[in-house]
């Protein structure tokens, strides 16, 4: 099958389109195979001892929580990460997940604004209201992510 | 752990040169022909302008171990900037203040004491300030940067 590429700034999250004259069976099967084999825009969750399969997009922030990585999701919930925040941080695509603190991982999407206290600490507000924290160091990687 | 000895060699042997410099531009400055490690009252504690030197050197590498290893305060990174620097504040000035009194640098009495303190906090201010200047430039820069990226 010949590929084409479509490139757009606007396409900040990679998506694949299938054009075809009709929809076979076939092309779905194939598909499902794709949107399975893209494993890094996908995460395993844990809640409950089951396993969900969590699409990137959905995904807020990564976060170290005793001695465990968990994760906040769009709607809401928290699933349990069975990898460590430095892994995260090499395999999770760098212009979505920006680290802002030793032991968190935000979706850029997801961050509203910048803000510096009285007593100077850095704080990251969230499109959902959350606030959370960075330091100095990581604030010149959350510019530079922006920048692109 | 390596990091943190690397800090306490470097601190020592910073000071102790930087020590060993300032020594120097005073013995000149006040027109002697030889080597003087600190004020004649220090130097008169001791039997020997060597034994002298000896105890001065190790006041100087001593209080670069102080700074030096006070300096990791700024990096812990879950403390405000104002916490990292009053901390650095009491720290630097609970253990420098008598090393330097022991050195010679200035007299113990009340008068300088209180100047000294006045300077001490003035710089720590000044320090302060320009922490936070920086860091709410970056804020601005980067929600600048957030802007622009939201509007794409």
């Amino acid at each position: 099958m010949k590929v084409e590429f479509n490139i757009s700034e606007k396409f900040r999250i990679p998506f694949l389109v299938l054009n075809a004259e009709e929809r076979s069976a076939e092309l779905n099967a194939f598909a499902k195979t794709l949107e399975e084999f893209s494993d890094n825009w996908q995460v395993i969750g844990f809640k409950n001892k089951r396993q969900f399969k969590l699409p990137l997009t959905q995904i807020i922030s990564f976060r170290t929580e005793n001695k465990g990585v968990i994760c906040l999701t769009e709607n809401k919930q928290i699933y349990q990460i069975q990898k460590r925040i430095y892994q995260l941080v090499q395999s999770l695509p760098k212009s979505i997940f920006v680290q802002i603190s030793s032991g968190e991982i935000v979706n850029i999407h997801a961050i509203e604004s910048v803000k510096l206290t009285g007593t100077g600490i850095f704080q990251i507000l969230l499109n959902n209201g959350i606030v959370t924290y960075s330091s100095r160091r990581y604030m010149r990687n959350l510019k530079e992510v922006f920048e692109k | 752990m390596k990091k943190f000895t690397t800090y306490v060699f470097s601190g020592v042997v910073f000071g102790a040169f930087i020590g060993f410099v300032m020594a120097i531009i005073f013995s000149a400055l006040n027109d002697s022909t030889q080597f003087m490690p600190s004020t004649p009252s220090f130097i008169n504690h001791f039997s020997s302008n060597l034994q002298a030197t000896v105890v001065a050197l190790i006041l100087w590498g001593a209080i670069g171990l102080v700074f030096s290893v006070s300096s990791l305060i700024f990096k812990i990174e879950n403390w405000s900037i104002t916490r990292q620097t009053v901390v650095h504040l009491i720290v630097t000035y609970v253990l420098f203040t008598p090393l330097a009194i022991m050195a010679g640098w200035f007299p113990l009495n009340k008068f300088w004491l209180v100047i000294y303190s006045i300077i001490f906090i003035f710089i720590y201010l000044f320090v302060w300030f320009g922490h936070t200047y920086v860091a709410r430039q970056q804020v601005k820069n980067i929600n600048q940067a957030i802007k622009q990226y939201q509007r794409k």
